[in-house]
């Protein structure tokens, strides 16, 4: 027979089974008898796969495993393969080696390991693996999916996937695109010259998918809301937009912009204090808004409230000026005095932190994942001794918010801080007035420490009243506690039995 | 359809019995030198003239070997066939008459191995390569043919592939093995099962053990084809008769059962194919004709009257409690809603029974829009409601009652998916870590409280998704507070669990054939039914309790009740492995599919299988029925979701989006207007059923011109980077696709507040 005509298989080529035939004793067996046998155990073979692919499409693998394998073989009445147990297959591929034995005849064998046995007894017990757990996210809200860790980036799955595997991409849930042909286009062949496997850039993960009506809604508000105009025309129109935020429904799909938009805002606009006090407004007024479920978004608010907070600095300096966009009210505002400013400023803080409270207050759930990070940011500030009075300023505000558990936290080092930051300023030069801190907001700092210590009386027994003044041995062991400024503050103060009390509390 | 079948046969038979004795078959041409024209000196007659001269010197193996080669070569036409095709028949070659002569002609190389092989049928002397040769010759002429002509012409091409390769294999193993290599691939995109089952098919007792190739050759090939395009194949092969066109002319007389029409539609294509592999030698329209009741099952009148009292006192108890009320629907009037088809089913009912006597008793009940629905119900038979006493049902105790009324409560409280276009669902996802990849299912408790995942190694695992630690009744566990438990007790991988729908129960199926009752208060094995043979993949409970039902790899599934160990049904008629089970929403009626590519539904009480749905191209790995009882929707393993009405058994759409993978699961909103599917693809995917049906949607079409948004955007580009062939085009009733990093999705669940939960195993 010619060479076409051997066995047209690969699986079981005829020296496999004459190799078999061989060590069974069976010698000069015919050509066509190992033709017809190499061809019927091809078939075997497939019929074997044939239904281990049945178990391995119950067990939901995309691999087949030696388990389908053995699962197969009893199913079709035939004793299963011992020794190649599942698992080992799917760690590592198993390999075949090839040795010529005598005779020019080829052997395959699979590549074990050898292993030693003393080793192998006295080898640590390898580790148990971790126990299946679970874990839960949103992967769609009312039909959009969130922008979180936890959902991949679809211009992700586009490109790693060929399209037969992963399906079509569709997100749109209202057949009225926002992109309309024309930019549709644009952006289309904008894509289109990313091809799949070349390195992909970031783009956004959502795609618009408003409708026109809440499109021009959008802009509307953010022009209302942007807008620099002081007559009474735009400050109507401003309230008017931050009502209909607060009270409107339907405005769900809006929100991821709305967070968006405030973000932009925020970081970009930190000398416009009219319009920062503006952006607090619109977060607060999204958060009472009963129809929007801003749970999924607060990860993303949260960050622009901080930067508010704690800023390094805030509205157009008095002394530097402003960048290019800061028009003729930005410089009248410069023209005011330096203490006023500063009070506005720390108004803005004071808005944030009261808006921060609101949040963890309005949120419990979340509360509870926001509150560690929170707390985290705070205390870095705190311990940073390189910041601006602003930032202190806010920092406090932010710890006096989140409850007195976290102000004793904080106590624990106040007087090295005051050490640092207070005291040592009294020291250097005989007037307050130094690099750091000026006198106004030396004070002012004072003012909001001891404010957010008066935070702690909430941990007093409601029953117990204290009244008079502190002996010398107490107003010395609160300035080991708090440095001596705070505590020559806090003496000054008519409730200082009280505070003292707090402070040292529970100790 | 069946009238239009019936007839064309006949007219089949009509043309082979006209046909013309003169001609010869294919092999007469060649070596009969007298055939050759004079005149024109053709290669026949080179061949004659050296024959001649070989024999006369004695060179007879060289003559032979001549006479073999020779053969293989194109010969010249036969003057005497294209004179038929003239007078319009269908010239096709005499079987009886061909086969004498051409074994008195045919050289005798072939002879004597056809002869050896003793295989000798009726195409003796047509060597395989003849088969090679007609075969490439129609498939190039099916390349080349008219677009208009192209999809019927590949549809048949099939059949006529497939039968080519059955009869080489009887002629020629390896030469068959050739020719399937060569050939097959053309066919994997649609045919692929099909054609990776016959794949190692090698010699005639492989045939006889492969079902399919078995299926093949004992029964004919129905397809459904257009006049035009039948004539103009039959002409195509009748020019080329000699050269292999009557070769493949009787392999169509033989094997093809042609239902010829005019114009084709997809739902006449459906029930193409061999007849009874895939319809159980049935007429399937004949079979789907069956009475069925989809209609809700009746509550028990006693039952329902308590529910209303307790929803009454529980209303005043909130009146009492809350500040505003009105704001809310009351929670009887959900609960009429809720069983709304069952009362208007009573009170059609009391009203025939009366029928005039007291009419103007039950006139008093009937409104005019109840009117309506009793004409509705009466047109439509199908849409009745089974018989309270068909089912047999243990008395309802107070926990069911309180059941009852904690999901009257959910459903008022649901959100509204009613129209699509403005509010789409939420979707929940659970992910699983650590699983090593031995999970093989998930199921989700009707309350949300619990989620059980079955693992290849045997073992059962029960969460607890709303984090409160599980309550384990047995006093020696009392004190352990964990929010999982494992239930150990089966010896084989477990492949699908179940809830009870009083959420106390489960139920699991396993490698190990049996399927075990687990508690879910203390969390131990109550019961092992045995009673299958094979493996049980797949197992549900009914939605009225007390009864489930178990597909398995011996090709049944059973009916069991949870207090008899041996099954009270066994429904078998598939004929591969039932893959997965689910029941109708009024309990009487299971829906299974299968490997065989069909789903069925079978009734309980008479155990027979009432309705069969073709029209999968792969196996069916997930069902789910409508909460009306009308719909039925599949999911196979290629990723196609098809849409059913149960009550006419057609098919009422396609569904495409999912890659081509398996979809694992299916499930309909409260409402049945939206349905999710999960898939190995990692996505969930949201339907619009109503979109292109017959059924009104929720708002008007939209026009096709409003419709640019993202899905073609995305899909144009995937076409343009992957070309139209790679690309998943969507249909336009694929609402959105939410994907995960990794996760095939295993379940996705309808709560019955309409939230969507979906979960799965993360792939590390």
């Amino acid at each position: 027979m010619s060479n076409q005509q051997q066995s047209y298989t690969v699986w079981s080529p005829q020296d496999t089974v004459r190799d078999v035939a061989d060590s069974l004793g069976i010698t000069n067996i015919r050509d066509d008898v190992l033709k017809s046998l190499a061809m019927d155990v091809e078939y075997r073979i497939l019929e074997i796969v044939e239904q281990a692919v049945k178990f391995k499409r119950h067990s939901k693998r995309d691999t087949l495993t030696t388990g389908d394998i053995s699962g197969a073989l009893r199913v079709l009445n035939v004793e299963p393969l011992y020794g190649y147990q599942d698992g080992s297959a799917r760690s590592k591929s198993i390999s075949f080696s090839k040795a010529s034995g005598q005779g020019g005849q080829t052997i395959y064998f699979m590549d074990d390991e050898e292993v030693d046995f003393d080793k192998l007894i006295n080898e640590p017990l390898p580790k148990v693996p971790r126990v299946p757990t679970f874990s839960t996210h949103w992967l769609a809200i009312e039909g959009v999916q969130p922008a979180i860790p936890q959902n991949p980036s679809l211009n992700h799955i586009r490109m790693s996937q060929p399209p037969l595997v992963r399906g079509a991409i569709v997100t749109t849930i209202n057949d009225t695109s926002f992109q309309t042909s024309v930019s549709e286009e644009k952006e289309a062949q904008h894509v289109s010259t990313v091809k799949p496997g070349q390195a992909t850039e970031v783009r956004p993960l959502v795609k618009h998918v408003l409708s026109k009506e809440l499109q021009i809604y959008f802009n509307k508000v953010v022009d209302a809301l942007t807008s620099n105009g002081r007559d009474e025309k735009s400050h109507h129109m401003r309230a008017a937009a931050l009502t209909s935020l607060k009270s409107d429904t339907g405005l769900h799909q809006l929100v991821p912009y709305f967070i968006q938009f405030i973000a932009e805002q925020v970081t970009h606009n930190l000398t416009d204090l009219r319009l920062l006090s503006t952006m607090l407004e619109m977060i607060y007024s999204l958060l009472s808004n009963p129809s929007v479920f801003l749970d999924p978004y607060i990860h993303a608010l949260i960050p622009s409230i901080l930067t508010l907070l704690l800023a390094k600095k805030l509205g157009g300096n008095a002394t530097i000026s402003s960048s290019e966009d800061s028009s003729k009210e930005n410089s009248a505002e410069e023209v005011e005095p330096s203490s006023q400013s500063l009070v506005k400023k720390n108004a803005l803080r004071d808005f944030a932190a009261s808006l921060l409270k609101h949040v963890l207050d309005k949120f419990p759930k979340i509360n509870k994942a926001l509150k560690p990070r929170v707390m985290r940011t705070l205390l870095k500030t705190f311990l940073d001794i390189n910041r601006v009075f602003g930032t202190y300023y806010g920092c406090f505000k932010g710890v006096a918010v989140l409850g007195p558990e976290s102000v004793r936290f904080f106590l624990g080092n106040l007087y090295s801080w005051s050490n640092i930051v207070l005291v040592e300023n009294k020291s250097n030069g005989q007037e307050l007035v130094t690099s750091r801190l000026n006198k106004v907001e030396h004070d002012m700092l004072c003012d909001v420490i001891i404010d957010s210590l008066c935070v702690l009386k909430q941990d007093l027994p409601a029953s117990q009243t204290y009244e008079g003044d502190l002996s010398e041995s107490e107003k010395e062991k609160l300035a080991k506690r708090i440095g001596a400024t705070l505590s020559d503050k806090i003496t000054a103060r008519n409730d200082a039995k009280e505070l003292m009390a707090a402070i040292f509390f529970g100790e | 359809m069946s009238q239009k079948g019936q007839k064309q046969p006949a007219k089949m038979t009509q043309n082979t019995t006209v046909r013309p004795p003169q001609t010869n078959g294919t092999s007469a041409p060649r070596t009969t030198p007298s055939t050759a024209r004079p005149g024109s000196f053709s290669a026949a007659d080179l061949n004659r003239i050296v024959l001649e001269y070989l024999s006369k010197k004695g060179y007879h193996r060289t003559e032979a070997c001549l006479r073999v080669e020779s053969s293989r070569t194109l010969t010249p036409q036969n003057a005497q066939s294209p004179g038929t095709t003239a007078t319009g028949t269908f010239p096709a070659p005499d079987q009886s008459a061909a086969t004498p002569n051409s074994r008195a002609v045919s050289n005798p190389v072939g002879v004597k191995r056809d002869a050896s092989g003793n295989l000798v049928s009726q195409h003796a002397g047509n060597s395989p390569q003849h088969y090679f040769l007609a075969y490439s010759m129609l498939k190039n002429w099916v390349d080349s043919s008219l677009d208009m002509y192209k999809p019927e012409l590949t549809r048949i091409i099939y059949p006529i592939f497939i039968y080519v390769f059955l009869t080489l294999v009887t002629k020629d193993p390896v030469q068959a093995r050739r020719f399937f290599d060569k050939f097959s691939n053309d066919y994997r995109a649609f045919h692929a099962s099909e054609i990776n089952k016959l794949f190692s098919v090698n010699s005639v007792d492989h045939i006889k053990e492969n079902e399919l190739a078995q299926g093949f050759q004992s029964n004919k090939y129905r397809i459904t084809i257009s006049r035009t395009t039948l004539n103009l194949l039959l002409y195509f092969l009748n020019e080329n008769e000699s050269v292999g066109g009557s070769l493949l002319i009787s392999i169509i007389n033989q094997n093809l059962d042609p239902n010829i029409v005019e114009t084709i539609t997809s739902q006449e294509t459906l029930t193409d194919g061999i007849k009874d592999v895939s319809a159980g030698a049935v007429d399937v329209d004949a079979h789907n004709a069956q009475p069925v009741k989809l209609g809700q099952f009746p509550m028990d009148e006693e039952f329902q009257k308590e529910v209303e009292m307790e929803l009454k006192r529980k209303e005043e108890q909130e009146k009492l409690d809350a500040e505003d009320p009105g704001s809310h629907k009351s929670l009887v009037e959900e609960f009429r809603e809720m069983n709304k088809t069952a009362f208007d089913e009573t009170t059609a009912l009391s009203e025939e029974k009366k029928d005039g006597a007291t009419s103007s008793a039950s006139a008093a009940v009937a409104t005019a829009v109840d009117t309506d629905k009793k004409d509705d119900i009466k047109k439509n038979s199908n849409l009745e409601s089974p018989a309270r006493d068909s089912l047999p049902l243990p008395l309802k105790t107070a926990m069911d009652l309180k059941l009852e009324i904690q999901k009257v409560r959910e459903s008022r409280d649901a959100i509204r998916l009613d129209n699509l276009q403005s509010a789409a669902p939420s979707v929940c996802m659970y992910t699983f870590h650590n699983t090593n990849y031995e999970m093989t299912s998930l199921e989700f408790s009707d309350d949300v409280r619990l989620a059980s995942a079955s693992f290849q190694d045997s073992m059962i695992k029960i969460w607890s998704l709303d984090g409160n630690p599980l309550n384990n009744l047995l006093p020696s566990k009392q004190q352990n507070k964990s929010n999982t438990a494992n239930l150990i007790g089966h010896s084989g991988p477990v492949y699908s669990t179940s809830f009870s729908p009083d959420n106390r129960y489960l139920l699991s199926a396993s490698e190990d054939k049996s399927v075990r009752l687990w508690s879910m208060d203390t969390f131990t094995s109550l019961v092992n039914y045995k009673g299958h043979d094979h493996p049980v993949w797949d197992v549900a409970f009914s939605p009225l309790g007390h009864y489930f039902a178990s597909a398995s790899h011996d090709q049944t599934a059973r009916l069991w009740s949870c207090d008899h160990i041996y099954p009270l049904r066994i429904f078998a008629g598939h004929l591969n492995d039932v893959d997965t089970v689910s029941f109708h929403p009024n309990g009487t009626y299971v829906v299974t599919g299968s490997s065989d590519k069909t789903c069925r539904m079978w009734d309980l009480s008479s155990g027979d299988s009432v309705r069969l749905f073709l029209g999968h191209t792969a196996a069916v790995t997930s069902t789910a029925v409508s909460p009306d009882g009308r719909w039925l929707s599949t999911g196979s393993e290629d990723g196609i979701i098809n849409v059913w009405d149960i009550g006419t058994g057609k098919r009422l759409k396609q569904m495409r989006g999912h890659g081509k993978n398996a979809v694992y699961s299916l499930s309909y909103s409260k409402e049945g207007n939206v349905l999710v599917s999960g898939g190995a693809d990692h996505s969930v995917r949201v339907w619009d059923l109503k979109k292109s049906t017959a059924e009104p949607t929720a708002e008007p079409e939209q026009p096709l011109t409003g419709f640019t948004g993202d899905v073609t955007s995305s899909v144009n580009l995937d076409v343009k980077d992957f070309g139209r062939r790679r690309t998943i085009v969507p249909t336009n009733d694929l609402m959105a696709s939410f994907y995960t990093k990794k996760t095939p999705i295993y379940r996705v669940k309808f709560t019955r507040s309409n939230l969507v939960l979906a979960g799965g195993a993360f792939r590390e």
